[in-house]
């Protein structure tokens, strides 16, 4: 696989944006994202009154000659963030389809490029099978970045994924720390419901982009196909069908697939997850540029 | 039964096999790799709710085998043929019922042999199990009872039971009245109409080309073609006498030089020679009126027949040259007459001929009826007894007419005439015994519904104009007659204007029952009409309107029309208990024989006219040959009867195709 997206005008426009996550979300210390919590940046938050202990030198002496009363001037803190991205390295989202796998990768990129320029702590987490792969570790820095992307254009999209237990399995996934995106078609027999479900509860800002192919969204075949599916393990596989594909056949795919997707869409709606279904035939800057600053998770 | 007249059409069925092979070596699936059919896999799920599709396309498979079936089977031209009737026996029997029919031999009719042979062959047809059609070929053949089988076989018995029930009946009635129902079983006195009946056959023949027509009669056909024709005449042997007759064919009674002269053709048939005995009777000979009566005059002769040969016999004053066809005989003395009543001529032989509808003859007409006319006039021209004698010459076969002329200054009888002319003048009271012919009247009684207003004359003379179309004015041409002066009159609705000129009248009838009269409303010598034939025609034509004979001629033959006018409101003749009331009718006879006509004339004077009715000629050859006869077959094509089936499967290929279609289109959706 090449990745034909990722090139240095493509960060360079990305530069000028930044993830936008939950203020309130903890964190970590040294970051670039301002959080509810008060800080020692020159952000101004709010006032309160002086208590015992409180550092004198942060007493607003205005305020006391006005009101004869010791206010202490409170501004805002900037966290670190964890940005974790789990990309669906199954067969579905590349095997056949080269440029659904170059999408997602490029997609990946330019959110792992937005952690990074933001000083956030940057995962990249492959899913295959029921694994989570994290070669490149944490990343840090635009450095540890590009040597990450270098490895990326290898990366191969094969087999099954499962990635409810991809996600759940992750030790660090941290808890209230930043965000999560997970990036795939959600194709999948596999309950990822309860992946978006744990990470609800670990207090993850949660991201779903689906990546969709033109053919997936609207099948441009007909007649008698034998449908061999990518994540298939032989020919005899349950996943592959033999259909005859209708105008009917083809109406009651896209129904189905419009009802997945609304499916899929009440129950992040229900718990404040965004998500983004994307097609690969749109540039991805378009994505980026609209789609992501649409949902607010760029500014 | 489904039949195919084209087997070899249903090599199109060879298109199932290649449909077959075309669904076993089409692209099976077109392999595509997808990236999931995970949505496919929810999408079927969808469609799991139609289980029909399965069905559906086997429903598809279906209806392309039954299309390709149906064209197979139509380019084999499937038909449906009828059962096979022409494999059954079916026999059409017509029987002659001509009069020749009629000829007896051994106390049996010919018409008795036909009826028992037929009724045998009919008991075995049926026996067999075959059909069988009886017709009965008289003057109007009919079907007695058609393709009779051995299950309805009691409705052929019924008729044979009332021919055979109608044949005891006539032997036991002598006067020969007979109500329709059992004449219709009869034989007839006539002529059979033969083709007639073989047209009936022909519906049998439409269901059964190969059903037989068999005819019993007694005539000999050169050429009978596929007709099975029976002779049931008797023509004897050596050692026994066959049928034979001798026969009075026809008789006619001429007046030459004041006194009759009587024709009588006759002939023999059966018998190779024979002295035939000729009896003629002349009643109330050499009378000058009905009313008298004389002896009648009773002339014998022999004549030598030979077979087959008719042979004239003349009785006459003066013989002429004799020839082997003819044959004269000569009045003795006292046996000529110059009128008769009737005359009887019979034939006589040693021993009774087999057909005696022929022996006898009878002549009337000897006496005619008197037609008393008078002719008065003021100023009498030669013109109008012309024109009288005129039709007495013309009409002396017919009427006795005995002109009366008044001569001047005696006074005209207004009684005792049938036909007043009245010239220049009229009646105070118009006869009520007679016609009247009024020639330019200077007035008229008011009961006659007439008033003459004044004359009216021309400087120039006026042709006349044709009014209401008549028989008195029947082929004269009003255009040609010319007038310089008229009576101009007046006239009620009851009166026919004829002629007119400048609308004036000049020619009224009023024919209603008993008043009968005729005007012509100018003088002859005011007009060109008596130097025109139309001054003849006239006086003949209003004397034929006014005076029809009641039966023209009087020798006629059975089932020709007798035709019958009147001068009174209704006829009476033998036979017949309801008289004739409108006129001119026809009377079609029946049976040979002497048929009277009664009848009292508007003005109360009786009338009787009798007629002779006798056997056609033809019949009394009772051995006759003819030619052949129409054959029922000769327009009929033997070809196999059916249905044609091939609409029905063309509709039923259009159904299979539009269901087809719509299936594909259910398929597609």
């Amino acid at each position: 696989m090449k990745i034909t997206c990722l090139n240095d005008a493509f960060f360079s426009r990305l530069e000028t944006l930044s993830l936008n996550l939950r203020s309130n979300l903890a964190g970590y210390f040294g970051g670039k994202h301002f959080v509810k919590t008060y800080g020692q940046t020159v952000e101004f938050a709010d006032f309160r009154e002086y208590q015992l202990g409180d550092d004198i030198r942060r007493i607003d002496w205005n305020l006391f000659s006005r009101f004869e009363k010791y206010f202490l001037r409170l501004f805002t803190d900037e966290r670190q963030m964890q940005v974790q991205v789990f990309l669906d390295c199954s067969g579905s989202m590349g095997k056949e389809t080269p440029g659904k796998a170059s999408y997602a990768v490029a997609a990946a990129a330019a959110l792992g490029f937005l952690a990074v320029q933001s000083m956030d702590k940057l995962t990249f987490r492959f899913m295959r099978g029921n694994v989570s792969e994290n070669p490149f570790g944490t990343i840090v820095g635009k450095n540890a970045f590009f040597r990450a992307m270098g490895a990326l254009q290898d990366l191969q999209f094969d087999g099954d994924v499962d990635i409810e237990t991809c996600v759940t399995q992750v030790t660090d996934t941290g808890d209230n720390n930043g965000i999560t995106v997970i990036i795939s078609d959600f194709f999948t027999e596999s309950d990822w419901k309860k992946a978006v479900d744990y990470l609800v509860y670990k207090k993850r800002q949660v991201l779903l982009l689906q990546v969709l192919t033109p053919d997936e969204i609207e099948p441009a075949y007909d007649g008698r196909v034998h449908m061999l599916d990518s994540e298939a393990v032989d020919v005899s596989d349950p996943k592959n069908m033999k259909l005859t594909i209708t105008r009917g056949m083809q109406k009651a795919y896209a129904e189905a697939l419009e009802e997945y997707m609304e499916e899929m869409r009440a129950f992040c709606a229900k718990r404040g997850v965004g998500i983004i279904s994307v097609s690969t035939e749109r540039p991805i800057e378009q994505v980026l540029f609209g789609e992501l600053l649409k949902t607010g998770i760029m500014s | 039964m489904m039949k195919l007249l084209l087997p070899l059409g249903l090599l199109g069925l060879l298109g199932i096999l290649a449909l077959i092979i075309i669904y076993i070596i089409k692209p099976n699936y077109q392999t595509k790799h997808l990236s999931s059919t995970f949505v496919w896999g929810l999408s079927l799920k969808k469609r799991r709710r139609v289980p029909i599709s399965r069905i559906r396309n086997l429903l598809v498979f279906l209806c392309q085998i039954l299309i390709l079936t149906g064209i197979g089977l139509i380019l084999a031209q499937p038909v449906i043929f009828h059962e096979n009737e022409a494999d059954k026996t079916d026999v059409v029997v017509i029987v002659d019922c001509s009069a020749s029919m009629r000829a007896e031999w051994n106390g049996q009719t010919r018409f008795e042999r036909a009826v028992e042979r037929a009724r045998t062959q009919c008991n075995t047809v049926m026996g067999a199990g075959g059909y069988v059609t009886l017709i009965l070929a008289n003057e109007t053949p009919q079907v007695l009872g058609s393709r009779v089988s051995m299950a309805n076989r009691s409705r052929l018995n019924d008729e044979f039971r009332k021919i055979e029930d109608a044949i005891d009946q006539e032997k036991g009635n002598t006067d020969g009245i007979f109500d329709e129902e059992t004449r219709a079983y009869l034989c007839s006195y006539g002529i059979a109409n033969i083709s007639d009946a073989l047209e009936l056959s022909k519906d049998v023949l439409s269901n059964n080309p190969n059903a037989s027509v068999v005819l019993y009669t007694d005539t000999d056909y050169i050429a009978p073609g596929r007709v099975d024709v029976i002779n049931v005449a008797e023509k004897g042997s050596a050692d026994q006498r066959g049928e034979w007759n001798a026969a009075i064919l026809n008789a006619e009674a001429d007046l030459q030089d004041g006194y009759y002269t009587l024709t009588v053709d006759v002939a023999c048939y059966g018998m190779d020679q024979l002295n035939l005995g000729l009896e003629v009777t002349v009643n109330n000979p050499n009378t000058y009126d009905a009313t008298e009566t004389a002896a009648p005059i009773v002339i014998s002769t022999q004549v030598a027949c030979s077979r087959d040969r008719e042979k004239r016999v003349i009785f006459c004053v003066n013989r002429g040259t004799e020839t082997d066809a003819t044959e004269y005989v000569e009045y003795g003395t006292g046996q000529s007459f110059f009128s008769y009543s009737s005359i009887h001529i019979r034939v006589t032989a040693d021993d009774i001929d087999s057909y005696t509808a022929d022996d006898n003859f009878y002549l009337y007409g000897g006496q005619k009826e008197v037609v008393r006319v008078e002719y008065a006039s003021t100023l009498p021209n030669p013109f109008v007894n012309t024109a009288l004698e005129t039709i007495q010459r013309a009409l002396a076969e017919r009427w006795d007419i005995q002109i009366t002329e008044v001569q001047q200054g005696v006074a005209p009888a207004y009684t005792g005439f049938d036909f007043y002319v009245f010239e220049h003048f009229s009646p105070n009271e118009i006869p009520v015994d007679g016609v009247v012919f009024l020639l330019d009247p200077a007035d008229v009684p008011i009961t006659t519904g007439l008033s003459i207003l004044g004359q009216k004359t021309y400087t120039q003379a006026q042709f006349l104009e044709s009014g209401a179309a008549s028989p008195v004015t029947d082929l004269l041409s009003a255009s040609l007659i010319s007038v310089t002066r008229i009576n101009q009159m007046r006239y009620s609705s009851d009166y026919e204007v004829l002629w007119s000129c400048n609308t004036d009248p000049v020619l009224l009838v009023r024919n209603e029952g008993a008043e009968k009269l005729a005007i012509l409303n100018f003088s002859v010598h005011y007009s060109n009409i008596v130097t025109l034939p139309e001054w003849s025609f006239l006086w003949y034509n209003l004397f034929n309107y006014f005076f029809p004979p009641t039966v023209e001629g009087n020798a006629f033959e059975v089932y020709k029309e007798i035709p019958v006018n009147a001068r009174g409101d209704r006829v009476n003749y033998s036979g017949q208990a309801d008289p004739l009331t409108v006129f001119p009718t026809v009377v079609i006879p029946t049976q040979p024989g002497t048929y009277t006509f009664d009848l009292v004339t508007y003005f109360g004077k009786k009338s009787q006219t009798s007629v002779f009715v006798k056997t056609p000629a033809s019949e009394s050859n009772i051995f006759s040959v003819e030619d052949g006869l129409d054959d029922p077959y000769g327009t009929w094509e033997f070809s196999d009867s059916y249905d044609d089936l091939i609409l029905w499967f063309a509709a039923a290929l259009l159904a299979f195709l539009f269901l087809e279609y719509w299936l594909q289109g259910r398929q597609a959706k």
